[in-house]
């Protein structure tokens, strides 16, 4: 069932998209010289969680722009078109949460060839998502690889398990999760622009942090 | 019992050391007082010149020292921020 005109769709979504992008490599960009510096692994894994955001994001507007291609566009984008952005969309996401998983042991785990197993991991969940061509099995594959990670979180852990930013890092996720479970369809507005609104307050905040810890200090001579 | 460094302390302690030293040290000097194994020290310092954060000089008589880079005086500036901002999102 369709609900609204789809302009009102197209205008949400890419504004929606638009800010989280900019957003996204705002924080990629801020970070770059703390990275260049210090090669700390921590901050690489800090920024690439929002560089496969951006292009997840970038992507699932994609996705959605030509799911819908007949209702916008009058025009059909074909299906090989929607395969790829789907297939692109899971890869950056899943790398997007295991670098949301990475950063969140990165005191309690050294792993081994990370890149190649989380490269891996992504490649084979965005196949599983092009031979289902569905979102709902790319979140479901998503999740579950985020609770492992949770629980490995779990039995690591020394500390308290639940902080500011593992809070932060978690609703990153779900959000992102919610985000694939409304995809299919004209979804009535009001439900998701609370939410839109929402994960660009998280995103937003995370901006504001990063501005504020890198930008602190510029002392007057 | 002090905390033990991580490999970021390491570092600014290293060109910390330089600096203090009016930026020209020996190697062997630097290594005494950075108080790490010799081996570690060894991993840090071709890291350090890898990444360009230090060089090598010689003088006349072929004696070579270390100094900062351009970069590495840039990191002991900003080490304090980049700190704070580890640690404020625990990375």
């Amino acid at each position: 069932m369709r609900f609204g005109p789809p302009l009102e769709f197209l205008a949400l979504e890419s504004g929606y998209f638009s800010i989280v992008f900019f957003i996204c490599l705002m924080i990629f960009y801020k970070t770059r010289e703390a990275y260049a510096l210090t090669m700390h692994s921590g901050i690489r894994n800090f920024r690439n969680i929002f560089l496969y955001f951006s292009m997840a994001y970038l992507f699932r507007l994609f996705t959605l722009l030509t799911m819908h291609s007949r209702e916008l566009f009058l025009f059909d984008a074909g299906l090989h078109l929607r395969g790829v952005n789907f297939f692109l969309m899971g890869y950056f996401s899943t790398l997007g949460l295991l670098s949301i998983a990475l950063t969140l042991m990165s005191h309690n785990s050294k792993i081994k060839h990370i890149d190649f197993k989380i490269n891996a991991i992504a490649l084979f969940t965005s196949f599983i998502s092009i031979i289902t061509f569905s979102p709902e099995i790319i979140g479901l594959v998503q999740l579950i690889t985020m609770l492992i990670a949770s629980f490995i979180l779990i039995k690591k852990s020394e500390s308290k398990l639940l902080t500011n930013n593992r809070a932060t890092y978690i609703s990153l996720l779900l959000l992102w999760v919610i985000n694939l479970y409304l995809f299919n369809g004209f979804v009535w507005i009001g439900y998701k622009i609370p939410l839109y609104a929402f994960s660009i307050i998280i995103f937003y905040s995370i901006l504001k942090r990063v501005n504020k810890r890198l930008s602190d200090g510029k002392k007057k001579r | 019992m002090a905390k033990k460094r991580d490999r970021l302390e390491i570092i600014y302690t290293i060109l910390s050391i330089i600096k203090e030293r009016d930026n020209s040290i020996k190697k062997t000097p630097l290594l005494r007082y950075t108080n790490i194994s010799s081996q570690s020290f060894g991993e840090y310092y071709n890291e350090l010149v890898d990444k360009d954060l230090i060089r090598e000089v010689s003088d006349r008589k072929g004696k070579v020292y270390v100094t900062l880079t351009d970069k590495g005086f840039n990191f002991l500036s900003k080490y304090s921020l980049i700190r704070n901002f580890i640690d404020e999102f625990e990375l």
